[in-house]
């Protein structure tokens, strides 16, 4: 008998199937850290500001950060199933990853909030500033800042995690690096490259915040 | 004119402030002194409301600090505060720090807001200073630009916490000789402080608080040099011999 192999050579034309991933990857990201961070400010200035609703969003918090997020995609994805209200893979990504960044966002910006000293918040109110124009325009954009660099390390987190949503048939990264290796058996040209490109995307967006950082720090 | 009655403070179970009447009048420096834990800087903080009273009352301007008809962010605005901290905002310029309250607070146009941000650290000496941050600058230059950034709301009176306690030695005179010259611009003045000799040399009145009461309260020559009761006799003898 004579077997031909099933796989092919890689192609200079998966690199454009690549590229496109990598565009899946940071639409998926980009949209779920601009949810979760749209959610998560208010959430944690609400968590910082009343201890009301420090308790009553505890548990969410908590159970958020703390479960898988490949358990919470099953979750998410079964009980959409069941209610019958099926969402693609993207919107499912979108929904589980933005929940999770708007946890961890809630949290950093409650920690920053709480390291502007009361004192501060005094001299503010102390110049006739009424406890809301005082949040506008000293403790926010003191918390924001102060919380920045933590937060562009949960982005960073949040765009390695969304490897997680190709299990749920998202061609991203991650998966199409599985594909081409399945086709090709160049394991470790394929996953090295698909590693590579990750780490440079992180890495753009690191070199751009850093930026921003020393901005704000002048 | 500031009045004050019988104004009692406690925190839970401990009694900062155990019934304390004083008037503050228009134009004149009253220095507070005593003791840590006398209950000084809890009284200043009550004159603006930072600190809620649970007995008496204090009028500014007639007007009661408590009263549900007028806000104390408006009663406020009467009222600059300078801190032992100074409490700069870090993430403005000077500039901005001084302009901050007049245009949020206030409601004065930018431009405006800055031009006369530029005219009150001018006024503290910090005119090359407008787009220095706060950590850049000095001890002695943060505390004057928190003077500027009070004036800027263009109170009538002015509280000052013992603004030179935190300041190296060498940065202290620069901070007296900007609370003189408000003294001298006919500025009311409260000052809480530790500095007898300034006490000595500006204050037109006196009070001397113990365990939150006043022992003694009058002119300088008074209270400084003839002392009426035993604990304010120790306290200045302790003081005159460091």
């Amino acid at each position: 008998m004579h077997y031909t192999a099933a796989w092919q050579q890689l192609h200079w034309s998966d690199a454009t199937y690549v590229l496109m991933a990598s565009v899946r990857t940071l639409q998926l990201s980009f949209t779920a850290v601009l949810l979760g961070t749209l959610l998560g400010i208010p959430l944690g200035l609400a968590r910082a500001l009343s201890p009301v609703m420090r308790v009553l969003t505890a548990p969410l918090v908590d159970v958020v950060r703390s479960v898988p997020m490949i358990i919470q995609l099953i979750i998410f994805d079964t009980c959409l199933s069941i209610s019958g209200w099926p969402l693609s893979a993207f919107q499912l990504g979108t929904l589980a990853l933005g929940a999770w960044m708007a946890m961890v966002t809630a949290e950093i910006v409650r920690g920053a909030y709480e390291a502007v000293t009361p004192s501060l918040r005094r001299a503010a109110r102390s110049l006739g500033m009424s406890s809301w124009q005082e949040l506008r325009v000293v403790s926010l954009p003191l918390t924001l800042r102060g919380g920045f660099p933590a937060w562009v390390g949960a982005a960073l987190c949040l765009v390695k995690d969304s490897a997680l949503v190709g299990i749920f048939g998202y061609i991203e990264l991650t998966k199409a690096g599985q594909i081409l290796n399945a086709r090709t058996h160049r394991t470790f040209l394929v996953l090295g490259g698909i590693g590579a490109t990750y780490f440079f995307i992180c890495h753009v967006i690191t070199f751009c915040t850093r930026r921003i950082e020393r901005r704000m720090a002048e | 004119m500031i009045e004050i009655r019988n104004v009692r403070k406690s925190f839970g179970e401990t009694t900062i402030l155990d019934g304390i009447s004083l008037d503050v009048h228009q134009g004149e420096l009253l220095c507070l002194i005593g003791g840590s834990g006398s209950g000084k800087s809890t009284l200043l903080q009550c004159i603006n409301g930072l600190e809620p009273i649970q007995g008496g009352e204090i009028h500014v301007d007639g007007v009661d600090i408590r009263s549900k008809s007028v806000s104390i962010n408006h009663l406020r605005r009467k009222i600059g505060m300078v801190f032992q901290q100074y409490e700069a905002f870090p993430h403005l310029t000077a500039l901005e720090n001084v302009a901050l309250a007049p245009r949020v607070v206030a409601r004065v146009p930018r431009r405006q807001a800055l031009e006369d941000a530029h005219r009150h650290l001018a006024h503290v000496g910090l005119g090359d200073k407008a787009a220095s941050y706060p950590r850049n600058l000095s001890g002695g230059q943060q505390q004057r630009l928190a003077i500027a950034r009070a004036l800027a709301m263009e109170p009538r009176y002015m509280l000052f916490d013992e603004v030179t306690s935190a300041l190296d030695p060498e940065l202290v005179a620069e901070v007296l000789d900007t609370m003189r010259t408000l003294k001298r611009e006919g500025m009311t003045m409260v000052v809480v402080t530790h500095d007898m000799d300034f006490v000595r040399e500006s204050a037109d009145r006196v009070a001397f608080l113990s365990k939150g009461t006043i022992c003694e309260i009058g002119s300088v020559q008074q209270v400084m040099l003839d002392p009426q009761t035993d604990i304010v006799r120790k306290f200045l003898s302790r003081r005159s011999s460091s």
